[in-house]
């Protein structure tokens, strides 16, 4: 059955007579395993097409969208790690591949006369490589890529004259977007490759035609023009295939450790909705979220302020070629050096002709591997730059204080954008925002609702760190209010019952003194008199120490109930009314807070769990309110309030003194602001602040500690 | 030169082999990548609060109204958190039983009311042929489809005999909104359903 379809196949396609050019290829001097190199290249090329045609069919090139559909080959999709590590890994290990064979060719003299021509090709080739690695690292659409081509584009506008036409065009605009995507897309996934394609198919066959170079074989086609190599040449099936087979599988093995070790960020993945533990298969297919594959960093942001940018190693040497160049000289280190370099190259073959050949021999070895060792040590110098300690085991220990500390500033950002990056990477499997991927991390509590939080509530209020995540800092510009740092637990109560005048509540709180006819109180010199403001708390204590000091009430008693008011209100704050079932907390909590022993209910109001005349649970509001409702104190809905509404009548009332933040932002905003205005004429503070609406959930809930994203829309999700 | 062909079978089954192995090792993988999607899924099918109508704004006689269900959506890696899943028809066919003194919520789930789509039908507005948006009619009196000109009649029937529809409009469960009876809002299963075939039946 096979053999005549085989038979049809073979008298129709003369297919069999094309595997055999393919294969029975003469090689002069027998097989080598010096000539892996080339077959290894064609090998990993080979790899990039395939894994690079399957990454095409989940990605998106859009400024927006492009870092999520990433993301989701990443971390989402079955075996999308080892697709994109392995894609990600093989331009690494084409760029060494092709300083392999380079070497390999100067040494054996095969860049010289007759076979100039496949040299140039040569150096083409090395040229859109070094395009497709530049173009490709952009597309994750990531800080890492976005920065660094940035720098790489501006460096294309340095030429001079042509220069910022050049960045226009590579930009597609003035400025970075969906326009660089989608024209470097197009180059690194159609014009790129095609170019190599056809430039691979010509060297190939320059190459086939001229045979390795070798004792038996210097002149290639000029002593041999019809391809019958020398006499006694080895044919490439099935040695030299064997050799190459073996040596792309050791090639494809490192690509595989490496995709293996991970360079990912490890990210936690939420349980499986049926409560199964996944299986074999799904933990293979999913070991992104172990960390394995390449690395992926945090969202294109335009909008950050300290992004650490580095190239990708093979272009670090260019890197620190900048270094040494500067102002006006800048030009020789992105230019000039540069395309000398590849000029140089591909000048080595010209020193080659008629006796020249030994020398032009000797000189191109020479240069080739002083390029390479100077690239290497520009490479190690740029990486010991970035190292506090040096690199090498201290032995390029630097003594430049000036040095050491702008090494540990680098290192200091790298560790924030890789907390950073990983946060990213965990919030979007969840989903990303539809303005884009850099919005997780705008409306992050996490990360942004601390920076919010000094600049909106730091002038007056502290924050002191609780847990031991990076993003949980201390502020302490706070002046004038309460600290925040554990507002809605048990801790901040507590305190606040033990010495409610300390400077964490109401110790800060100052005002100017008014008679009973709300008319400010002179010093002697007729200055405003200063007093604490908002001493309620301060008078309840000053009643708690008297009847204590008067044996009316036992001290020991009494905290303990200062201890399960604290446990419940926090209790309250972080559990929705529906979800309440702790019975006993609830009961003992209450009783303590409305008992006359402890006096709370005699100011405070709050909702209270009462059983109603038909045996039923409902809610019901005990207490008085000369101070805050202390309904679901703690909680985001509190919160909310005492934002927008500080001066509420279940709140601060008249005796508030903070401002009300509320969004004013857009139209019909001011008359909003007019009417709060008007009806808190009589309260003291009537000042009105700006904060959209994202803004002030982003607040909330990084004092809550609920790190949620939020992704906008309406409501506010 | 050439190796003893004892020798050169040996290279030959080692390469093929090798490459073979690779072959495998690699593919596998691509197979399972590139057959990722078998994994994604729809919206839950589960009842979804109908906005922009309610059976307080329905009159018997005029024309269907349209409602819209919006509730989180997941476009591959985008999430939007308030968007459009789809829009319904909702035909008020005959007289609502008096609903005005509904005290308890458990008199209007949907076991309890058998009757109720006697009354109001919800449609999906996607037609049955081949999935396009179905629209009222220009009279109002029944519903059309711009694309293959399929017509139905107001209880979802199809209305020409040459109708390229093979069956009448989809019907989807609803229920009064249990939460507070008294808003008259509508929930509703919203589901797909298979096209171009005789039997309703849902999308997996």
């Amino acid at each position: 059955m096979i053999t005549p379809l085989l038979n049809w196949l073979r008298h129709r396609s003369a297919v069999r007579e094309l595997i055999g050019a393919m294969l029975l290829e003469g090689v002069p001097g027998g097989a080598r395993w010096r000539y892996v190199w080339g077959s290894c290249l064609v090998f990993v090329f080979s790899l990039q097409l395939i894994t690079g045609i399957m990454l095409m069919t989940a990605y998106s090139p859009s400024s927006s969208q492009a870092w999520n559909s990433v993301h989701a080959i990443q971390y989402k999709m079955d075996f999308g790690w080892l697709i994109r590590g392995l894609h990600h890994f093989g331009s690494q290990t084409m760029m060494v591949l092709i300083a392999l064979h380079m070497l390999q060719v100067v040494i054996a003299g095969a860049h010289l006369p007759p076979r100039e021509l496949n040299w140039w090709l040569g150096v083409g080739l090395l040229s859109l490589t070094l395009g497709l690695s530049l173009t490709g690292y952009l597309l994750p659409w990531d800080q890492k890529g976005y920065w660094a081509t940035r720098v790489a584009t501006n460096i294309a506008g340095t030429l001079p004259e042509i220069g910022g036409e050049v960045r226009q065009q590579a930009v597609g605009g003035p400025d970075y977007g969906n326009y660089t995507l989608t024209r470097f897309y197009a180059l690194h996934v159609a014009i790129l490759p095609l170019g190599m394609i056809l430039l691979m198919i010509a060297h190939i066959y320059i190459f086939r035609r001229h045979g390795v170079t070798c004792k038996e074989n210097q002149e290639g086609l000029v002593t041999n023009p019809d391809n019958e190599h020398s006499a006694g040449a080895e044919p490439f099936w099935p040695r030299q295939a064997f050799y190459d087979m073996l040596a792309c599988m050791a090639v494809f093995g490192v690509m595989l450790g490496l995709v293996l070790y991970g360079f990912a960020h490890k990210i936690e993945t939420p349980p499986r909705e049926d409560g199964a533990e996944p299986g074999l298969y799904e933990q293979l297919a999913r070991m992104g979220t172990q960390g394995k594959g390449a690395e992926l960093d945090a969202a294109a942001d335009r909008d950050t302020a300290n992004y650490p940018a580095r190239p990708e190693w093979y272009f670090l040497a260019l890197f620190q070629l900048l270094k040494y160049f500067k102002g006006e000289y800048a030009i020789i280190g992105t230019v000039v050096i540069p395309n000398g370099a590849m000029l140089l190259l591909a000048l080595l073959p010209l020193l080659g002709f008629g006796p020249l050949r030994k020398f032009g021999h000797f000189a191109s070895i020479l240069v080739l591997i002083t390029l390479l060792v100077l690239t290497g040590l520009l490479t190690l110098q740029a990486l010991d730059d970035d190292q506090p300690d040096g690199i090498l085991w201290g032995i390029m220990k630097k003594n430049d204080e000036e040095a050491v500390k702008t090494a540990k500033k680098f290192q200091e950002s790298v560790k924030e954008a890789e907390e950073k990056a990983k946060r990213a990477c965990q919030l979007a499997m969840d989903g990303t925002p539809v303005e884009g991927g850099e919005y997780l991390m705008r409306n992050d509590p996490f990360t942004r609702g601390r920076e919010l939080f000094q600049q909106k509530c730091g002038s007056c209020h502290n924050f002191t760190k609780q847990d031991k995540d990076l993003f949980d800092k201390s502020w302490t510009g706070g002046k004038t209010a309460s600290d925040l740092g554990d507002f809605g637990r048990a801790s901040w109560i507590r305190g606040l019952l033990e010495n409610p005048m300390s400077d964490k509540y109401f110790g800060l709180i100052k005002v100017v003194e008014r008679d009973a006819d709300d008319k400010e109180v002179k010093d002697d010199k007729g200055k405003p008199n200063i007093v604490h403001g908002l001493t309620g708390m301060r008078g309840w204590r000053k009643g708690v120490d008297k009847r204590r000091d008067a044996k009316k009430i036992d001290a020991k008693i009494q905290d303990k109930d200062f201890d399960t008011i604290a446990e419940w209100l926090e209790y309250q704050a972080k559990t929705p009314k529906a979800e309440r079932r702790n019975d006993k907390l609830i009961d003992a909590g209450q009783e303590a807070f409305t008992s006359d022993k402890n006096k709370c209910s005699t100011c405070h109001m709050i909702e209270a769990r009462v059983k109603n005349d038909a045996g039923k649970f409902v809610w019901e509001k005990q207490g008085d309110v000369t101070a805050p409702d202390l309904t679901d104190w703690g909680s985001a809905a509190y919160i909310r309030g005492m934002i927008m509404n500080p001066a509420h009548k279940s709140r601060y009332a008249d005796r508030n003194l903070m401002p009300a933040f509320r969004n004013i932002d857009g139209l019909g905003a001011e008359v909003l602001a007019e009417e709060f205005r008007d009806t808190h004429e009589k309260v003291r503070a009537k000042t009105f602040l700006p904060l959209t609406d994202i803004e002030r959930e982003m607040i909330i809930r990084w004092i809550t500690r609920d790190y949620r994203p939020i992704y906008g829309g309406a409501p506010i999700r | 030169m050439a190796p003893e062909p004892d020798r050169r079978s040996f290279l030959s089954f080692a390469t093929f082999g090798i490459g073979a192995i690779f072959s495998a090792v690699l593919g596998i993988p691509l197979g399972a990548y590139f057959l990722d999607p078998r994994h994604r899924k729809g919206p839950k099918s589960d009842l979804k609060l109908v906005s922009d109508v309610t059976l307080a704004d329905l009159v018997v006689g005029t024309p269907p109204m349209q409602g819209v269900i919006r509730d989180t959506r997941t476009d591959g890696w985008t999430l939007y958190p308030n968007d459009v899943l789809g829009r319904v028809w909702v035909v008020q066919l005959g007289v609502r039983p008096n609903l005005t003194t509904p005290a308890k919520v458990e008199e209007f789930n949907a076991s309890a009311m058998p009757a109720k789509e006697a009354y109001v039908i919800v449609f999906t507005t996607i037609c049955p042929h081949l999935g396009c948006s179905v629209n009222l009619d220009g009279a109002g009196t029944g519903f059309a489809c711009p694309c293959h000109a399929a017509t139905f009649v107001l209880n979802g029937a199809r209305a020409a005999a040459s109708n390229p529809a093979l069956r009448g409009m989809d019907t989807l469960e609803w229920e009064i909104d249990p939460e507070d009876p008294d808003a008259n809002r509508i929930k509703v299963k919203y589901q797909n359903f298979k096209s171009l075939q005789v039997a309703k039946e849902p999308m997996s």
